[in-house]
């Protein structure tokens, strides 16, 4: 977050290039996106990996790093991914529910001012 | 020969560009040219732009558009794009002409052309919400409507030039299966799986509708990729993405989420409401704009968009090219994830 706004109050500012301008607002917006991540990391693993014991009958015994718990995301994600192509109309149900409460996860940290109105 | 993406600090490579430019257009249009300068223009994945200012030629302001180092998927390369856009003009749509093909001139081996400079702003964010352009935006629907309807109207039949294996290749007999194992491809090709991508992708499937009708598609028809001034539509650019397709392809695209530039509310590129700008194509076209199949090819665009950005995140952890706009596209893959299983979920647009 510091980073971010040493960029865009101390460093865009000065930069007369356009496209070098963009590429700072880029970069800050990164930077904002990554500390929204590292605040709220723990929480979203959590959540997500509770939905996939769940989702595949799994006992929910939560590892204890973070990178074990991507780890276990990646592998549980991927099985469930075969799984799709042919998985019957409940278990599809199931499945786009446990997503989009992924996907509200990853796009309120990534983007806070993302509408989820499902009428738009 | 290599060309420094910033010319601001290579003055030799500009001025040699200058002198190949003005070589080429002397031997292509008249032997008076003389270029005063090319200057790069900002954008475009597919492709270096560059604003060219000349005397003894006509228009003495123009684009030159050459291949980049590396394109995306579904993109095609600036000979084809001559083409396409040829048959456009000729079918009079409002796009500047593209003249003067040659290869080389900018990179080794790239092809490249020159269009008629074109006044106005493409900018989504001006289109959408300037003041100045309330005035245009309400002409909208109806002009982009009239060029959607006319470039709609090229098919493989009326310009077979635009089939062949040098253009676009044959019209798919089954535009919607054609477009389902184009983007499986392109999924099966990611490195990172996402979930609602496949989810996505299969309800596609199961969902596929029956088109016959195989049209030529703009393939990018959006905001932020028609210029407009005060007076209106001043010209729709950007052909990279031209091939044979469904209709439905475009009617759909340029209503996307991300299209609207924070205009919710307006679902046509963040400037209009459906039915104004659905209403003008069918009288343009002679087509009955079926909301059911906007809907799927809608959820296929999110798809597309989704599966498109990841790629371009990959471009960077995988392929080594250094861009913070690549990272920045894909992180919004999860929007499109979510607005592809929105309107999976509302059953209608």
């Amino acid at each position: 977050m510091a980073m971010a706004k040493f960029l865009g109050r101390d460093v865009r500012p000065l930069v007369k290039d356009p496209r070098v301008q963009f590429r700072i607002l880029v970069a800050e917006s990164l930077l904002m996106g990554c500390a929204g991540e590292l605040a709220f990391e723990d929480e979203h693993l959590r959540g997500e990996l509770e939905r996939l014991f769940a989702l595949l009958g799994e006992a929910p015994v939560l590892p204890v790093s973070g990178a074990e718990k991507k780890s276990a995301i990646g592998r549980m994600t991927s099985s469930l991914r075969s799984a799709v192509k042919t998985a019957d109309p409940e278990t599809l149900k199931r499945l786009q529910a446990h997503v989009k409460a992924t996907l509200h996860d990853e796009i309120s940290v990534a983007n806070p001012r993302f509408s989820f109105a499902e009428e738009i | 020969m290599r060309l420094d993406p910033d010319m601001s600090n290579a003055p030799t490579e500009h001025e040699d560009l200058r002198a190949r430019v003005e070589a080429h257009l002397r031997g292509a249009a008249t032997s008076a040219t003389v270029v005063s300068s090319v200057v790069p223009l900002a954008g475009g994945a597919c492709q270096d732009n560059f604003r060219v200012e000349a005397k003894g030629i006509e228009p003495g302001t123009l684009v030159l558009r050459s291949d980049a180092l590396s394109a995306l998927p579904g993109s095609i390369d600036r000979s084809r794009e001559f083409a396409v856009i040829g048959a456009a003009v000729r079918a009079g749509v409002k796009t500047p002409p593209a003249h003067y093909p040659a290869r080389g001139l900018v990179r080794d081996g790239a092809h490249a052309y020159f269009l008629e400079w074109a006044s106005g702003d493409a900018i989504g964010r001006k289109v959408t919400k300037s003041p100045e352009l309330a005035g245009a935006r309400r002409k909208l629907p109806e002009e982009l409507a009239t060029e959607l309807a006319k470039i709609h109207r090229i098919t493989a039949a009326s310009a077979p030039e635009l089939a062949t294996a040098e253009v676009l290749g044959p019209a798919p007999q089954d535009p919607v299966a054609s477009a389902l194992a184009f983007q499986r491809q392109r999924i099966d090709s990611l490195r990172s799986p996402r979930l609602g991508i496949e989810l996505t992708h299969r309800w596609l499937t199961d969902h596929a509708p029956t088109v016959a009708e195989t049209v030529l598609l703009h393939g990018d028809f959006r905001t932020g990729n028609f210029l407009v001034t005060e007076s209106g539509l001043s010209a729709i650019l950007d052909w990279e993405f031209a091939r044979w397709g469904s209709r439905y392809e475009d009617l759909a695209w340029i209503s996307m989420r991300d299209w609207r530039f924070g205009v919710l509310g307006l679902p046509v590129g963040g400037f209009s409401a459906r039915a104004p700008f659905y209403e003008a194509y069918e009288k343009r076209s002679g087509h009955v704009v079926d909301e059911k199949l906007v809907h799927w090819y809608e959820v296929l665009s999110n798809l597309a968009w989704a599966v498109g950005s990841v790629a371009q995140a990959e471009r960077y952890i995988y392929g080594g090219e250094e861009d913070l706009e690549l990272l920045a596209i894909g992180r919004r893959a999860s929007e499109m994830e979510w607005e592809a299983l929105r309107l999976i979920e509302r059953g209608r647009i």
